[in-house]
């Protein structure tokens, strides 16, 4: 192993002995805490804005204004102007924001919850079954995961639910992946230990010990990817797959935008925004989750 | 060292015919009957079920997808419906345009994120730590799809300073300094990403190696600051920092720049996918994928090899 | 003083500031050495003699640690005078420092042969050829067995011995007039430790050097060093030969400290721990810090810190009634 590793052990106070003192640590936990904080703002305002989307919205997102058509910013009854075919951006930007989400969420958990199953039976008993599960995953996931995932996409056909289950797939491996990561670190501890000494059985062990300990830290690093996720998702609609029209997504309405690019551009920019602005809601609150809650992460 | 590298191969073997398994599968799941392609929806049944027959469309699906596997290894990757010609020389040929993206890419990526991630470390806490790392937060959340179009309407619409998009011009010039002045573009949108999680790699490894004793014996030797950084704690995070960028690349050759080559219209790999999407091209799409995974695959050997090379502490083992 | 004085350090402070507030690891120490002279600086892990080691070097990171206060005086300048670029040409030149955990001191992917040429070019100016060869000689008069194999391993195949020879190697590669070795065997074996004593002792002695090893064992000073100083809670509380000491030491806390180790003079008797914890550094009192432990206090300790005075000729102690310390033993 890198010797590397057998990092002193910081202390509270910094003693003579010490050149280490608690203040770096001290530092990255209010550095998590503030990105946790201003992460879960903005996903959490993502969130309303997905539940309050009827309110908000002056029209319906579908509805069509042909003579408004690509009205700028401002206009007065289209607060942040039209679309190519005069569909308001505001309402459709509020309801798009219910497909990201769900496309940041869902996959995210179902996968999650394969891969916490997985990998916490696999890594628990160590030797064999841990290998036999790495490897596999390994072996069936040796493509590319965007591509694989633009592949599926393709072969299962365009809509939500398919978009939905493309992703769900690529992210099996490295949530079945990271799961078992937890779990070695898991079993080698003292109340596991403890657990099967006094004669646990492994399931129990499994079900009351290493499942519940390993939840934290598989959510914290779900919630890193759910950033790419929101990009990601976007792009399969962006390409044509995923989202079909006419339900709005902020991926499609950037590809709507581009033909008048060159005329009006907030009918690109303005999706991008959100796109941008959730992804760095979910990443920030991902990373101070990380930093907290992972034990794989030192630094 | 040879022992390893022949395990990594044998490894190979079983990875390449799992993910063609998968890639044999989305065929199969591909809507649309062959049958109907070949010969149209009203052909009579029993002409169909003969035509069927002498494709084997009949046999196990095992059986198939091991003959499917023959053709493959002899390098017949079956015809684009698109552009009727064999997939694999198109594939070949788009591949290299690919790499030089990927090139001009990796190369923007690997200088900026190694030159961030390194300073922020130097820094850490000061307020360029701070924006060093809030920059790549919103690099890493920007999609590359829509960072092209803003790219473009700055600065080819609007200044008018690059081209839109191809590889080359239309008329006129056809020097290499016309490629690399439509490559600098796409080059940067993409690499922006990768450059990002390196910067974060190489600032967490960074920290991790300057944390350790060492550091201090080495500045207690009379070494410079700058020799304390550069020769020693880089080197020592470099096998961390070149395993996370083999993987960057990986997925930058082989999906991020999907999205760019689409906005800059650069004609590679990913365009090629999205056209094959596009026009239900299944061949020439999936050959596109096959070809992508071994590179995939390879490349992440390559980085295996690369990485035991550079660490001492783990060619021992 | 038999030697001429190389080294004075006067009332340095070194703090460590953090959310707990400020550590006061080293409070106002004062101790000098001479030319050639071996000195030990003993205390308690965490009474400040690493922090004073890698204070005269100015090695001390920034933050969380700061010197804000004194002066060390080294062949007449003032280091904290000095600028960053004439410090490090002091560090490795004219000071060396030989650390504890020797394996944790080396770069973990460099060869220990390039470690070695790598101190050695950048102080003699010499190719990259020449350094290994001097390196090679190095590990001969240090009488490591096949030098030039030992060169091409990484630290993590060596032993702890072996590092620390290596980081020896690369202490007196400059002959430097001061070597620092902190704990410098404290995480050897008892027989590494005896050989590692021995050489450093002998090299030391051939070209002059001047020692300072911190170290919490009592039985290292008494093998290595003529003179000892006594540390606890960021100062000197006693100064002296290092014979006087087990002699008759006069501060209850070095009383406290023979007392605790087991010796070949004392067999027979039983080991008395001492009672109580040191002092936070963050919370250091007004008085004598030794005070909540001291079987000799009385009201007037807890007035203000009693200062390091010279007690008797060539010795000094921190103790306002130093005749009665050794009552205890």
């Amino acid at each position: 192993m890198d010797r590397t590793d057998n990092e002193p052990i910081p202390v509270a106070a910094p003693t003579g002995g010490s050149q280490e003192g608690g203040w770096p640590r001290v530092l990255s936990g209010v550095r998590s805490h503030q990105g946790i904080a201003v992460g879960a703002a903005i996903v959490m305002a993502v969130v309303l804005v997905a539940l309050l989307a009827p309110f908000i919205s002056p029209y319906d997102p579908n509805e069509i204004h042909p003579i408004d058509r690509l009205k700028g910013i401002g206009t007065p009854g289209y607060l942040l102007g039209t679309d190519i075919q005069g569909r308001d951006m505001l309402s459709r930007l509020a309801w798009g924001s219910r497909t990201s989400l769900a496309i940041a969420v869902v996959p995210l958990a179902i996968a999650g919850l394969i891969g916490l199953l997985l990998g916490s039976f696999g890594a628990y008993g160590g030797g064999v079954s841990e290998t036999l599960i790495m490897r596999g995953m390994d072996v069936v996931f040796g493509l590319p995961p965007i591509l694989l995932a633009i592949a599926v996409a393709a072969t299962l056909g365009p809509g939500l639910f398919n978009l939905l289950v493309s992703l769900t797939i690529v992210l099996i491996p490295p949530m079945t992946r990271v799961t078992a990561q937890v779990v070695a670190i898991l079993r080698e501890q003292t109340f596991v230990e403890a657990a099967r000494a006094s004669g646990a059985r492994d399931l129990q062990i499994i079900f009351h010990h290493i499942l519940p300990n390993s939840v934290a830290p598989v959510l914290a690093y779900a919630t890193s990817l759910a950033g790419s996720m929101v990009v990601f998702g976007a792009g399969i609609s962006f390409i044509g797959l995923g989202i079909q029209p006419p339900r709005a997504d902020w991926g499609r309405m950037i590809n709507d935008g581009r033909e008048v690019l060159d005329l009006m551009p907030h009918v690109s920019t303005l999706p991008g925004i959100a796109i941008v602005v959730l992804a760095a809601g979910f990443n920030f609150l991902g990373d101070g989750l990380r930093d907290l809650l992972d034990p794989r992460m030192k630094v | 060292m040879l022992r390893f590298l022949a395990w990594r191969l044998l490894f190979l073997i079983p990875v390449l015919l799992g993910a063609s398994a998968v890639v044999f599968t989305l065929i199969q799941l591909a809507p649309g009957d062959p049958i109907d392609v070949l010969m149209g929806v009203f052909a009579s049944p029993e002409a169909r079920e003969a035509l069927r027959a002498k494709y084997g469309l009949n046999d196990p699906a095992y059986v198939q997808y091991f003959r499917w596997l023959w053709h493959i290894l002899q390098g017949d990757w079956g015809v684009s419906i698109q552009q009727r010609r064999p997939v694999l020389p198109l594939v070949m040929e788009k591949f290299w345009i690919t790499m030089l993206l990927t090139g001009a890419a990796g190369l923007f990526a690997i200088v900026v994120g190694v030159g961030a991630g390194v300073i922020a470390a130097v820094k850490q806490n000061s307020l360029t730590d701070r924006l060093i790392l809030l920059v790549s937060v919103f690099s890493l959340s920007m999609p590359a799809y829509w960072l092209g179009l803003v790219f473009i309407f700055l600065f080819s619409v609007t200044l008018g300073w690059l081209p839109t998009g191809g590889m080359r011009s239309f008329m006129g010039e056809k020097s290499n300094l016309d490629v690399l002045e439509h490559m600098i573009m796409p080059g940067v949108v993409a690499g922006l990403t990768p450059a990002a999680i390196i910067a974060r790699v190489a600032r967490a490894a960074m920290l991790e190696g300057m944390r350790l004793d060492y550091m201090t014996a080495l500045r207690a030797k009379g070494l410079s600051e700058r020799a304390v950084i550069l020769r020693h704690a880089l080197r020592n995070a470099l096998p961390t920092i070149v395993n996370m960028t083999g993987l960057q690349i990986g997925y930058l050759i082989l999906g991020a720049a999907l999205f760019v080559e689409i906005i800059f219209s650069w004609p590679g790999l990913g365009y090629e996918i999205y056209k094959s999407v596009i026009g239900r091209d299944m061949p020439m799409m999936l050959g596109l994928v096959l070809f992508s995974t071994i590179v995939f695959v390879l490349l992440n050997l390559l980085v295996d090899v690369l990485y035991r090379v550079i660490n001492p502490r783990v060619r021992a083992d | 003083m038999e030697h001429a004085e190389l080294l004075r350090v006067e009332g340095l402070k070194t703090w460590f500031h953090s959310r707990h507030g400020v550590a006061k690891a080293v409070d106002g120490i004062d101790f000098s050495i001479g030319e050639g002279e071996h000195v030990g600086l003993v205390g308690e892990s965490g009474s400040g003699k690493s922090v004073t080691a890698l204070s005269i070097l100015r090695l001390v990171r920034d933050p969380p640690g700061r010197i804000v206060d004194g002066r060390i005086l080294f062949e007449g300048r003032d280091l904290l005078s000095l600028s960053d670029e004439q410090m490090r040409r002091i560090r490795g030149r004219r000071i060396s420092m030989v650390f504890q955990d020797p394996a944790s001191h080396l770069d973990p992917v460099m060869k220990v042969g390039d470690w070695i040429a790598e101190a050695v070019a950048l102080h003699k100016g010499t190719n990259r050829k020449e350094a290994i060869a001097e390196a090679v000689r190095l590990l001969q008069v240090l009488k490591v067995p096949s030098p030039r194999d030992v060169l091409h391993a990484y630290p993590f195949q060596l032993s702890g011995g072996m590092c620390q020879r290596i980081l020896i190697a690369t202490a007196i590669a400059t002959e430097p007039v001061l070597i620092i070795a902190d704990e410098a065997t404290s995480a050897l074996d008892v027989t590494v430790q005896a050989s590692i004593l021995r050489t450093l002792g002998e090299l030391t002695e051939n070209i002059g050097t001047a020692v300072l090893l911190t170290t919490h064992n009592m039985r290292v000073v008494r093998k290595a060093c003529s003179r000892v100083m006594v540390m606890y809670a960021g100062r000197v509380v006693e100064d002296c030969r290092t014979e006087h000491l087990f002699e008759r030491p006069m501060h209850p806390y070095t009383v406290g400290l023979l007392n605790a180790v087991p010796s070949l003079d004392r067999v027979g008797r039983p080991l008395i721990p001492m009672l109580g914890e040191p002092p936070l550094p963050t919370a250091t009192p007004p008085g004598c810090a030794f005070f909540a432990r001291c079987p000799i206090r009385r009201p007037i300790c807890q007035e203000k810190r009693p200062p390091l005075l010279e007690v008797a000729p060539g010795r000094s102690s921190a103790c306002l009634f130093p005749e009665e310390a050794g009552g205890a033993r």
